[in-house]
């Protein structure tokens, strides 16, 4: 009996010893370059980016390949890692893949909101790759720059977009802003007609009802020889006189910047929805 | 079944001690530094002209107006909040017309949900800081295309 258990014993050892030896052998080739190389593409494919490129850099530790810097600056820019992903396509700019790094580049940067290197004297600015040349041309929808000519800028776009672009272009052009100065002008001719001018009909009316509410009251009192309650309602009428004065350019204000924020939202939103117009995905 | 519920033990470590999956594994750095808190009994020693006189135009608002009106102040913050933020980020002069202002627009029987955002709990927000006649500081509207 004792026999059998020693068996079973030594079957075990030499079964463990067995897989670790078949193990072990598979491990050492896992670190080969190649096998680092496939996990780095496998990981990258199940978009783990980040783990992606720590498999890449242990790969170009060794081998020079400026594809694969590339795709690390790409796996970056995946992770909205803006920084990190221009820093890594600008040291490619003197590589074979120059193109595809300035490229990247703008994407980067224009992403991050960062519009500087677009400008007259930023690095893009020598671009004439055409997706650049896109990517320039919709700063000029963010930015305060005066805008360029529309046809010169439409021509870039694919014609099913450029009415679209055109609507932009033209928002930009001519917002629909309102004078602070007017609605407070108007305001303190009639009450409440600034606000009405900002497009708070209802509140302009309302100022309008009080502050002639409380004039009258005033007028009464005086006209009553109630001369005490009089200034108080003075003093009243006049408080909610300059209230809606300042309130109506406030409104305006406000106005204006709702337009500039939508404007803004909507262009976020319809320029993601055609991913920039770069294509892929 | 040693040996599972040893392996079950492990895994079950492994989930525990799992960590983010968007930034580089490294130990962390707590810190057990306590953070220094204002000490609302001093609050007061500091306050200005500005915030006595807004606070205790805020009682009066309280005891003549929101004591009998109840807590039905469709905004948020309320009147006599408005009034007192306004008058601690501004004068005593701007907060008065700030708060004339919103009075009015208190007053006002339409308001919509078109001009205001909505907080959790149903009131208009109308911050402060949209009305410091500092563009930059406007942020809550809403930006829906009606």
């Amino acid at each position: 009996m004792k026999e059998l258990h020693l068996y079973k014993f030594l079957l075990f050892v030499f079964f463990i010893s067995f897989t670790t030896i078949i193990g072990q052998d598979r491990i050492t080739n896992l670190f080969s370059q190649e096998n680092i190389l496939k996990f780095a593409d496998h990981l990258y494919s199940e978009k783990d980016y980040l783990r992606a490129i720590m498999e890449y850099r242990r790969y170009l530790s060794l081998n020079q390949d400026d594809n694969l810097s590339l795709r690390i600056a790409e796996g970056y820019l995946r992770m909205n890692k803006f920084d990190e992903s221009g820093s890594e396509f600008m040291k490619l700019f003197n590589s074979s893949v120059r193109e595809e790094a300035i490229l990247g580049y703008a994407r980067s940067q224009f992403l991050s909101g960062n519009f500087k290197p677009f400008s007259e004297s930023g690095e893009l600015s020598g671009s004439e790759s055409w997706q650049v040349l896109k990517l320039k041309y919709l700063t000029y929808l963010y930015t305060g720059r005066s805008l360029p000519a529309k046809e010169e800028m439409l021509e870039y776009f694919p014609e099913t977009s450029r009415s679209s672009i055109e609507r932009f272009y033209e928002r930009k052009r001519n917002p629909e802003r309102k004078s602070e100065l007017k609605a407070a002008i108007l305001s303190a001719i009639i009450p409440g007609t600034g606000k009405i001018y900002s497009g708070n009909y209802g509140d302009g009316i309302t100022a309008f009802i009080v502050t002639s509410l409380l004039g009258y009251i005033t007028y009464d009192n005086f006209n009553a020889g109630n001369t005490t309650k009089g200034w108080i309602f003075a003093g009243l009428s006049s408080i909610f006189y300059a209230g809606n004065i300042y309130g109506s350019a406030a409104a305006v204000q406000i106005h204006n910047r709702g337009v500039e924020l939508r404007y803004v939202q909507d262009l976020d939103y319809f320029l993601q929805k055609n991913n920039y117009f770069l294509g892929g995905d | 079944m040693l040996l599972l519920r040893v392996l079950l033990l492990c895994s079950m470590s492994i989930v525990i001690n799992a960590q983010t999956d968007w930034e580089y594994w490294s130990a962390s750095k707590p810190s057990y530094t306590q953070q220094a808190t204002e000490n609302p009994a001093h609050e007061n020693e500091s306050e200005g002209i500005t915030d006595r006189l807004a606070s205790g135009a805020k009682s009066v608002y309280s005891f003549f107006i929101s004591d009998l009106d109840g807590d039905n102040c469709p905004f948020h913050p309320t009147c006599s909040e408005f009034f007192v933020q306004s008058a601690r980020q501004t004068n005593i002069l701007k907060s008065v017309l700030m708060f004339t202002d919103r009075f009015t627009r208190d007053m006002n029987l339409g308001k919509s949900k078109g001009q205001y955002l909505l907080t959790t709990e149903g009131r208009f927000l109308d911050p402060v800081e949209n009305y410091l006649m500092d563009y930059s500081s406007i942020h809550h509207i809403p930006l829906q295309n009606e």
